[in-house]
């Protein structure tokens, strides 16, 4: 399971490249030590940088929250065009067909990769909901459902399968 | 208390006795049997050797074993000691290896205050940031590429969405303006899909087989994927080829000449049997076509409508090419006329799953009502309502039904109005100036009903003796409109 996931995260490299650096650019912004930044390792830590845990129950959502609403804004982004017109509009035309399908694979990786590390979910639980307050449990809530889903799916690359289904039903 | 002692020594001289005479009596057997005994002791002697040197032995390995004992307590008394030196000597931080790591955070805190701080300032790599800009570079060149399809994007777009959402006719109209002025190397394979799709539900078979020979190539065409399309270019040469053959024999049927109904039928018939020519070049004839024209030969010559029913029902069981298009309204309109509701409303259903904008099923589910023995007006409305809303912007094939409805209503006015606006925007046929004429008869419309009797006389027709009976009060709304002639 982790060869496959490893793999996949080879595959999404575009993606996985940019979760790091969003991660990155949150410890930095939340002063959360950084212990390796290398965004792409051959382990379980691919597409995600190795870091001191997250101190406070916002910090601790930021680092989940704030890579996955980028990314998915990019997979959306970089992903319309070449749905509307190379998967569901079927445009022939050379220049169109290359472009929209590397913007597709970028859409398709960041998508794949927008989703926390376990850890950094399980983190985000607990300040969240031991040391955050009511506002925070409240507001945060939908986030950290739908991340903290989305770490387990990714882990067993099912944003990847998703994302294969999605692009089919355009398709077909 | 002597007696008792003297007891005593004598029984202990008495063991001392025993004791003697049996040690004397292996002495006794030593002499009489030497030689064996001797072997056996000796024999005793290397075992008891052998024991002792394979204790000697075990006993050096574990002299030797000792070592390494020695050492596993040498080195738990060094770990002692180098816990005795931590325990004086400061940890070094891991990240300088110089300074001494940080207590403040935890014992074993593997850095030191100044690369903590450090590290929260990680340097960004470059590799995220370069792929962030190139992500958008070629997003930008998506989007600029995208530019020149703006046009037929919209036209494509617009067509796809009608089209899926089975307004057929209005998708099917905006691909076909597309797809005759678009550049092959540019066109939307979406479009070229989807109003193949829409030819093969319509029945234009041809212009479907046409589109594919232009699309795609003959390598294209033997794909797997592409089988389908290959097929529609099969099919398409099969119903026309029974196509021709069929008009050759009812020929005289359809132009008004004298034929034998049952020498047509036979005729029909014979296609079964018949070979195709190599010339035609394929291997039979379609059995729907041949079902279809008996039908339409049936029809023609007036047969009973349950064995034209029947004859459809028939068409239908063998329909196994998706050509619901060749006789679905025509079977949906005759079970109006037969007045079975529930076959009705299978018909029209399925008439509008296929094509939400086919008029003749709305035409067909009104008759239906119009024609019942107490006809409902208002469900004729409601089915003219539903035309109006799902029928293609300028489709009005509705108002003459809704005109009837009306007039079966009592509400003369509103048939006459729209009949006037039916009529401003059609062609004059037969029937929509009888009916025309029918509206102006009852709100006394004379000029009206006049202009409409000169029309028909004009072009060589007469108005109906329906209309001209109502006109002179000989027949009631009712009778006129339960007519099934078709004069109306």
């Amino acid at each position: 399971m982790t060869g496959l996931y490893i793999f996949l995260k080879y595959l999404t490299a575009p993606g996985a490249l940019v979760r790091g650096m969003w991660e990155q650019r949150v410890c930095r912004s939340s002063k959360v030590v950084v212990e390796d930044n290398r965004y792409l390792r051959r382990d379980e830590m691919a597409s995600h940088i190795e870091h001191e845990l997250m101190p406070t129950a916002r910090s601790a959502f930021a680092m989940c929250f704030v890579p996955f609403f980028f990314n998915m804004l990019g997979a959306f982004i970089f992903g319309l065009i070449p749905a509307v017109m190379l998967l569901f509009l079927q445009f022939r035309g050379a220049f169109l067909g290359i472009t929209c399908a590397v913007s597709y694979w970028f859409a398709v990786s960041l998508f794949c990769n927008a989703f926390p590390l376990i850890e950094d979910a399980m983190n985000m639980v607990d300040k969240v909901y031991h040391q955050g307050n009511i506002l925070q449990k409240i507001l945060y809530a939908p986030g950290v459902a739908i991340t903290y889903v989305g770490a387990y799916l990714e882990k067993y690359s099912v944003t990847f399968l998703a994302a294969l289904v999605i692009s089919i039903m355009i398709a077909v | 208390m002597d007696e008792n002692r003297k007891d005593e020594l004598e029984a202990q001289e008495e063991s001392v006795k025993a004791e003697e005479q049996a040690a004397d009596l292996p002495e006794v057997q030593e002499t009489q049997e030497a030689p064996a005994a001797q072997e056996q002791t000796s024999e005793l002697e290397k075992e008891l050797e052998d024991i002792r040197d394979m204790f000697q032995q075990e006993l050096d390995n574990a002299t030797n074993e000792t070592p390494l004992i020695q050492e596993l307590e040498d080195i738990s008394e060094a770990d002692g000691e180098a816990d005795a030196e931590e325990e004086t000597e400061p940890r070094l931080c891991e990240c300088c290896g110089e300074n001494e790591c940080s207590e403040k955070y935890g014992e074993d805190y593997p850095y030191c205050d100044d690369c903590r701080e450090l590290m929260k300032k990680y340097p960004m790599r470059w590799s995220g940031i370069l792929m962030t800009i190139v992500m958008i570079a070629v997003f930008i060149a998506s989007a600029f590429a995208s530019v020149s399809y703006a046009e037929d994007f919209v036209t494509v777009a617009d067509a796809a969405l009608n089209y899926g959402s089975g307004k057929v006719m209005t998708g099917m109209t905006a691909y076909h303006s597309y797809i005759s002025s678009a550049s092959d190397d540019k066109i939307s394979m979406k479009a070229v899909k989807d109003i193949l799709e829409g030819f093969g539900k319509t029945g234009y078979i041809t212009d479907a087989a046409s589109l594919i020979e232009r699309i795609y190539s003959e390598t294209q065409l033997k794909m797997p994927w592409n089988k389908k399309y290959a097929d529609v270019l099969t099919d398409s040469e099969i119903l026309t080829k029974t196509y021709h053959k069929v008009s050759e024999i009812i020929e005289p049927v359809m132009y008004g000449q004298e034929y034998d109904y049952d020498e047509i039928m036979a005729g029909l018939d014979a296609l079964y049997e018949t070979t195709p020519t190599e010339e035609e070049g394929i291997e039979a004839y379609e059995p729907l076509f041949i079902e279809y024209y008996r039908y339409v030969v049936m029809s023609f010559n007036e047969e009973p409508l349950e064995a034209q029913l029947e004859q459809l029902k028939k068409v239908d069981e063998i329909n196994d090419k998706d050509m619901e298009w060749a006789y679905l309204a025509n079977y949906c309109a005759l079970a109006a006329r037969s007045g079975d509701g529930e076959l009705v409303d299978e018909l029209y259903d399925r008439l509008l799953k296929i094509n939400k904008e086919d008029g003749n099923a709305y035409s067909a589910k009104a008759s239906y009502y119009r024609w019942l023995e107490t006809p409902d007006p208002d469900k004729m409305l409601e089915v003219c309502e539903e035309a109006k809303t799902n029928l293609p912007a300028g489709d009005i094939s509705y108002m003459p039904t809704m005109a009837i409805a009306y007039l079966l209503k009592g509400e003369g006015a509103a048939a006459l109005e729209t009949m006037d606006e039916f009529m401003a925007q059609s062609a004059y046929t037969v029937q929509t100036c009888n009916l025309y004429a029918l509206c102006a008869a009852y709100n006394g419309n004379e000029e009206i009903y006049d202009e409409m009797k000169s029309i028909l006389e004009n072009s060589g027709y007469e108005l109906s003796d329906l209309v001209e009976k109502y006109k002179k009060d000989k027949m009631t709304i009712e009778e006129v409109l339960a007519d099934k002639g078709g004069s109306i």
